[in-house]
């Protein structure tokens, strides 16, 4: 009652002083993420105007001159970027196709199991291979596919077959890119569908039984409506990544017979700016894959909005 | 409420097409089961056995003519146990403040009395879908003086965006009644989120606890970029030395030559590299099923309206 009391008293005053008044913990709580988000997210964008600069070390970043879009010209009349580009683009979208369905097929399976022992054992096992780093992955990989000791050619001679060239032919390369993110991460993105899975209102269920429905009905009327806001979001947010492939897994995989096809933007920039020293010409790049992002994100939650689906926001 | 579930389906016969689904799903999940576990075996067998019998049968599940041999070699290499401990440094670290700070930012936003929430959000989206690049992010880290320090892996990233909308997620489901009550008491504003919110909301510090330290501890790039110095280098990177380089010749280098050659009969690449490996995934193996259990509640994905 006397914090009621209080509140209307000084209310009167003034709303907004008020407000600050009795709620300014809850502001200070957000100064740490800000400092960082200031510090690591928008302090770098001064290194930004590189990608408009002809970097000189001894000029530093503000000192060197500018060019304009000199360096995005050159970019996109490479042979050797627009090769890197499309590997990108080749692969996430192969990546979408393959693996992005598999955790929520995985999922929906994993509903469907009566048996809450066995059904978390089989969880346990899954969300494994997440928790194994990409090192070991690629190693693990090497092993099992080599040429010489690996599991799976001495089975292919065994039944009379020939050996195949996993590692280092640029037929197999994506295939095992694939093949050794799905075997990563499928079990794991899992997770976040499980989550949706199980907040689904069982009554919706058994009024749907009492009127008949089978398991497929179910599925289909229930199960998925229910997670589609989930899968939408994920979607979108995979949409950003559309020429993000990430580092480590394919600079661990790449070497120089399937370079051709392995390179992508991330080991490409690496590559070119941190090991070349060509600053400015890494910094372009980088630029270009963040726009490309953001506009398919802004794009994608657009579209879906407009399609009546969730969005991201 | 899933125990009740399972008691109304029992009683409703099952028909025969949905029996044999339910079987053939059995079939299914466990022979992928088996495939995730098959390599993790595969590894733990073959740094236990013999060099040779690996040889002659690399897909073994158990060791054959057990011996710790290459276990041995590993642990006499001060310099794997130099990076091991940074690695624990920088994810303790990491884990600890990006926790803090993520958990932080999240509660105002899912509080309805917060003004301004549209613009945090867009904030928080900008973070999420823009990143300033390799090149900028090196140079930033050079200004800040950070180059060749453990800090450069602890500080940077400490506010994910992700996270925190898992964890906004979750507050927003938290009983607001509770917080309403004790606000009508007088509850300080840090008093809530720490005495009732926090504990509370254990099922999802738990599962981005665990995001958050096996991203930490399996990264390499960071580490790769800003730290040149050996000395500081984390597990995950000398790990990526010892089994993509120069496997053997790391290992030479930092062990008594003498001891290594008597040894080597025994033990070869293979093994010693499945070693390190055990040796490097057994911190994550041991805190993992006890966060694991929280994971189905712990991890919502909603919408970022504000």
């Amino acid at each position: 009652m006397n914090g009621k009391q209080s509140k209307a008293i000084v209310k009167k005053n003034h709303p907004l002083l008020a407000h600050f008044k009795r709620f300014y913990w809850l502001y200070v709580f957000l100064i740490p993420g800000l400092l960082s988000i200031y510090l690591f997210k928008l302090s770098p964008m001064y290194g930004l105007q590189l990608a408009f600069k002809d970097f000189s070390l001894a000029k530093g970043v503000w000192g060197s001159e500018w060019v304009g879009l000199e360096h995005f010209r050159t970019l996109f009349k490479s042979v050797n970027f627009l090769r890197v580009l499309k590997n990108s683009i080749v692969t996430s979208v192969l990546r979408l196709l393959w693996a992005f369905p598999f955790p929520i097929i995985l999922a929906l399976l994993l509903n469907e199991m009566k048996n809450e022992k066995y059904k978390r054992t089989i969880q346990t096992i899954v969300y494994l291979p997440h928790f194994i780093s990409w090192v070991i992955v690629i190693t693990m990989v090497t092993a099992l596919l080599s040429k010489s000791e690996g599991v799976i050619n001495t089975l292919i001679v065994a039944c009379g077959g020939e050996k195949i060239d996993f590692l280092t032919s640029t037929k197999w390369f994506r295939p095992v890119l694939i093949a050794s993110s799905i075997w990563k991460e499928a079990g794991w993105g899992t997770v976040i569908y499980m989550a949706a899975l199980a907040g689904v209102d069982v009554q919706l269920y058994e009024a749907a039984m009492i009127d008949g429905a089978n398991r497929w009905q179910r599925l289909l009327h229930i199960t998925v409506p229910c997670i589609l806001g989930t899968v939408t979001i994920m979607l979108i947010m995979k949409m950003g990544d559309i020429l993000n492939n990430g580092f480590e897994q394919i600079w661990l995989l790449q070497n120089a017979p399937n370079k051709e096809i392995a390179e992508v933007l991330e080991t490409y920039s690496y590559q070119v700016g941190l090991r070349e020293g060509r600053f400015s010409f890494a910094t372009a790049i980088g630029f270009f894959q963040s726009l490309v992002g953001m506009v398919m994100v802004f794009l994608s939650n657009f579209l879906s909005k407009r399609m009546g689906g969730n969005g991201l926001w | 409420m899933v125990k009740t579930t399972i008691k109304k389906n029992t009683k409703i016969k099952e028909s025969i097409p949905e029996r044999i689904f339910a079987v053939c799903n059995y079939i299914l999940l466990t022979l992928v089961a088996m495939a995730m576990l098959y390599p993790v075996l595969n590894i733990v067998a073959v740094s236990l056995s013999n060099y040779n019998e690996y040889l002659k049968a690399p897909w073994i599940i158990l060791p054959r003519r057990f011996t710790t041999a290459a276990y041995e070699l590993v642990f006499e290499n001060a310099y794997f146990w130099r990076s091991y401990l940074n690695s624990i440094i920088v994810t303790v670290g990491h884990t600890t403040l990006s926790l803090m700070v993520t958990a932080l930012f999240a509660w105002p936003l899912a509080r309805k009395e917060v003004k301004g929430k549209s613009v945090l959000m867009a904030i928080l989206i900008f973070t999420m879908v823009f990143n300033p690049g390799m090149i900028p992010n090196y140079l930033n880290i050079q200004k800040l003086g950070l180059l060749d320090t453990l800090w450069a892996l602890i500080i940077p990233g400490t506010f994910s965006a992700f996270n925190c909308v898992i964890m906004m997620s979750f507050f927003r489901e938290l009983p607001y009644e509770l917080v309403e009550a004790a606000m009508v008491d007088g509850g300080s504003e840090p008093y809530i989120f720490t005495k009732l919110v926090l504990p509370l909301s254990k099922p999802v510090l738990a599962s981005v606890t665990l995001f958050l330290a096996v991203g930490t501890w399996n990264s390499y790039f960071g580490a790769q970029i800003y730290i040149s110095d050996r000395d500081l280098w984390p597990m995950a990177l000398t790990l990526k030395e010892i089994l993509m380089t120069a496997s053997t010749q790391l290992l030479e280098a930092e062990s008594d030559p003498m001891a290594l050659s008597s040894a080597f009969t025994e033990v070869k690449t293979r093994t010693i590299q499945y070693a390190s490996v055990v040796i490097a995934t057994l911190p994550i193996m041991c805190v993992y099923p006890f966060l694991q259990k929280h994971f189905s509640k712990g991890v919502m994905v909603g919408s970022v309206k504000g």
